[in-house]
């Protein structure tokens, strides 16, 4: 075996040399996507009425991000032809040809491999199976089967972003319980407002990549008034914790305001001209045409929106600040 | 597809003498290569050399890979103790 440090390398034909960096490689996990993933996922592992041992805790929810991150690298690799057409995704690594879509897809599978194992061993198999699930959901049914054949494909797909708090739960009771249900219920109801708005004012990036998000199949105006429904829907059903007892006083202010905020966004959303000016100049994320604004405004606070709420229970369940509602509490 | 370095012989010029000798992709002549070919997606013997650039990320990513495989294992391992003694104390 020839050891010496001779540059030069045998190549496949037309196979290029890789520069790609072990940023762009992280970069291929989806780093914000992750950061919600492990926060929600923190959540319903702190609001879980069994202590874990905080070693094994924090293993399994770096397993998870982990394997969030594999999704992500998943649905990058096959989703490089419309990463690349669209100007919010170009600079992704394989878009910008710093990662192949054969590395991509090769580390997306290594990383899913190694985290569902790493959760087997740190927490459970059920948290394990789910995990696995969420990948094989976000990674064949959402990007390969829906998102370009339905506009239905985030409400259906939004269930792969939906486990995280649910698998918190199953890492510390190693079971499905009702209140497992309602936090993954909660970020289900959450995802199409949120998508929708952000493709109300991407509109015209999904129309050039031919992805037939609502927008774009059914038009701006159904659009508008589908995000106003299911934000009644979310804003009733995040109120579904106070009565299962799940959620406290913190909880319920925390959702009885942002619910309101939520609500006058999507209303100043279904009364706006959004989505029907196409897409700006700017590929940004929040980059915005003046008629969009409302959409824009929405997308960004459904993210404070979520947050503050998942951060209301762990404030009521890690620093004992669990004050139950009175007379509501099952 | 056609092989690329002369194997053909399906063609009119398959037993023409006269037709210069045709080359493989490394410009030897294809009778010294005893019949074996490139084939597309096949190491061609071809060989590039690497820039720094390329030589300096090359090492970056095997040290991010070695320190992620370190990792891992340090990791199995002390997950692997703290069940075991969870175990045992229970």
């Amino acid at each position: 075996m020839d050891h010496s440090t001779n540059s030069s390398v045998h190549r496949a034909e037309g196979e290029a040399v890789s520069t790609a960096s072990p940023r762009d490689y992280f970069d291929l996990m989806k780093p914000r996507v992750m950061t919600l993933v492990v926060f929600t996922a923190f959540a319903g592992l702190i609001a879980a009425p069994t202590d874990v041992d905080p070693f094994l805790a924090l293993i399994s929810i770096v397993s998870l991000a982990i394997g969030a991150g594999a999704a992500g690298a998943l649905n990058m690799a096959y989703d490089a032809d419309i990463d690349a057409t669209m100007k919010r995704t170009q600079k992704r690594p394989v878009p910008r040809g710093a990662v192949s879509i054969s590395n991509a897809y090769g580390m997306g599978l290594v990383a899913s491999i190694l985290s569902v194992l790493m959760m087997a061993l740190a927490a459970n198999y059920l948290a394990a199976g789910l995990l696995a699930f969420s990948i094989f959901f976000y990674a064949v049914i959402y990007t390969m089967i829906l998102k370009r054949s339905t506009p239905q494909n985030i409400v259906i797909g939004g269930a792969a972003g939906a486990f995280p708090p649910m698998i918190g739960w199953v890492i510390a009771t190693g079971e499905i319980s009702l209140d497992a249900v309602i936090l993954f219920m909660i970020i289900f109801l959450w995802t199409p407002p949120h998508s929708w708005a952000l493709a109300l004012y991407k509109s015209g990036d999904y129309a050039e990549a031919n992805v037939p998000m609502m927008p774009v199949a059914k038009g701006a105006k159904s659009t508008r008034l589908q995000i106003l429904l299911y934000s009644i829907v979310l804003v009733v059903f995040a109120g579904a914790p106070v009565l299962t007892g799940l959620g406290g006083l913190v909880y319920a202010a925390t959702s009885l305001g942002g619910g309101a905020l939520f609500l006058l966004l999507a209303w100043r959303i279904y009364n706006s001209r959004a989505g029907e000016a196409g897409s700006a100049e700017d590929g940004a994320l929040y980059a915005v045409r003046a008629g969009d604004k409302a959409a824009r405004d929405l997308f960004a606070f459904s993210i404070g929106y979520l947050t503050v709420l998942f951060a209301a229970l762990i404030v009521e369940h890690a620093f004992d600040a669990y004050w139950a509602v009175p007379g509501v509490n099952l | 597809m056609a092989p690329e370095n002369g194997s053909d012989t399906t063609g009119d010029n398959a037993n023409d003498e006269t037709a210069p000798e045709r080359l493989d992709s490394s410009g030897a002549p294809a009778s010294e290569n005893f019949g074996f070919h490139h084939r597309e997606g096949q190491p061609s013997g071809e060989s590039v050399s690497l820039t720094e650039e390329q030589l300096a990320a090359r090492k970056k990513r095997n040290i991010a890979i070695a320190w992620s495989l370190i990792g891992f294992m340090v990791v199995v391992f002390l997950v692997t103790v703290t069940r075991l003694s969870q175990n045992v104390a229970s």
